[in-house]
């Protein structure tokens, strides 16, 4: 379900049957690849999110995306990873009281690998449970690699579900 | 799920639940940038009107009592906004040469079913764990209640060996 999209007596209709919560985490930097548009690694998140969520919809929450930016031009700005880690690990701890007791991380950008990694250790700590899910895409992949990469990546939910 | 998890969301507020979802992400979304999601049309067809059909399969691509999965695009036009949406069926072909194309969509809270299990129940759901049969039928007992919603069938391109499916409609319990 997209959590945002719902409306307030649909939500407590659905809880019952909803223990997960897919959180999307995109990032805006200049991409390395001069042809790459801005914020491609956002645009690939967002649809193997919503592919994902169109598939498990009955037992899932789909978050609204978190957006990390970085940016040198040419001096750096946007968020420390550091900022980013706490963030996520304050906004999903406050999900456990409310009985969402399973986390998928979503992501695209392998430079917030190691952020990604720590908080879900921290999440495990304090009694969630985390499936750390990186989104592989090569390039000069097409459509046919996109639908199998949103495959397998249910699969992986469904194995976690499982587990 | 385990009972306790569902007890502890069952008693939550409305107050409380907004507390924890959107203070969480939305938050941090005021000092990010947001864009919405784009919502998934789950009936494209029907949006293209009744009586319209989209060619999805041969009938010799099918055997007898054994459903396969067909997958085929619609192109939608929304206002302004026009756009291709993969969708899939599951096909039966009934003793009798019939067809019936079924969506592969939980009649519980709207899940994808996977096919091809051994026994009474072709389908399953992994969200909440309910099975159907080969026609589509819930195995009594499990969340979903509903058979499998059902595609319309182009009979006139059935004698032209084409399988065209067309608008879903629910079928009763
Ligand atoms: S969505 Fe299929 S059993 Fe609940």
């Amino acid at each position: 379900m997209l959590l945002h999209n719902l409306p307030y007596d649909k939500l407590e209709e659905l809880l019952p049957y909803i223990d997960t919560l897919i959180l999307p985490i995109g990032s805006l930097t200049i991409p390395k690849q001069a042809a790459d548009p801005i914020g491609k690694d956002l645009q690939l998140v967002r649809r193997v999110a919503t592919g994902v969520e169109q598939q498990l919809t009955g037992r899932v929450f789909l978050l609204p995306e978190v957006i990390h930016t970085n940016f040198e031009l040419p001096e750096q700005f946007g968020m420390a990873v550091e900022i980013l880690g706490k963030y996520l690990y304050e906004s999903l701890l406050s999900f456990k009281q409310p009985g969402f007791e399973k986390i998928v991380l979503l992501y695209g950008n392998e430079e917030l690998s190691a952020v990604i990694e720590q908080t879900s250790s921290k999440l495990l700590e304090a009694g969630l449970r985390v499936m750390v899910q990186p989104i592989v895409w090569q390039e000069g992949s097409n459509e046919t690699d996109f639908d199998m990469n949103v495959q397998q990546i249910v699969q992986n939910i469904i194995d976690f579900w499982q587990s | 799920m385990n009972d306790n998890n569902q007890k502890d969301k069952e008693g939550l507020s409305r107050r409380q639940f907004l507390t924890y979802a959107l203070g969480g992400t939305g938050a941090f979304m005021a000092a990010a940038i947001t864009m919405p999601m784009i919502p998934f049309t789950v009936d494209p067809l029907r949006r293209v009107g009744a009586g319209n059909f989209v060619e999805a399969a041969k009938v010799s691509d099918f055997e007898v009592g054994v459903p396969k999965k067909v997958e085929f695009t619609v192109h939608k036009k929304d206002g302004w906004v026009e756009s291709d949406v993969k969708l899939s069926a599951w096909v039966l072909k009934k003793q009798d040469g019939t067809f019936l194309a079924m969506s592969p969509i939980c009649t519980h809270l709207g899940c994808q079913v996977n096919g091809g299990k051994e026994g009474d129940y072709f389908f399953h759901c992994p969200c909440h764990d309910s099975f159907f049969t080969k026609d589509g039928v819930p195995k009594p007992g499990v969340p979903a209640t509903r058979p499998l919603d059902t595609y319309a069938i182009d009979e006139n391109a059935l004698k032209e060996g084409k399988l065209a499916l067309g608008a879903i409609s629910q079928r009763k319990a």
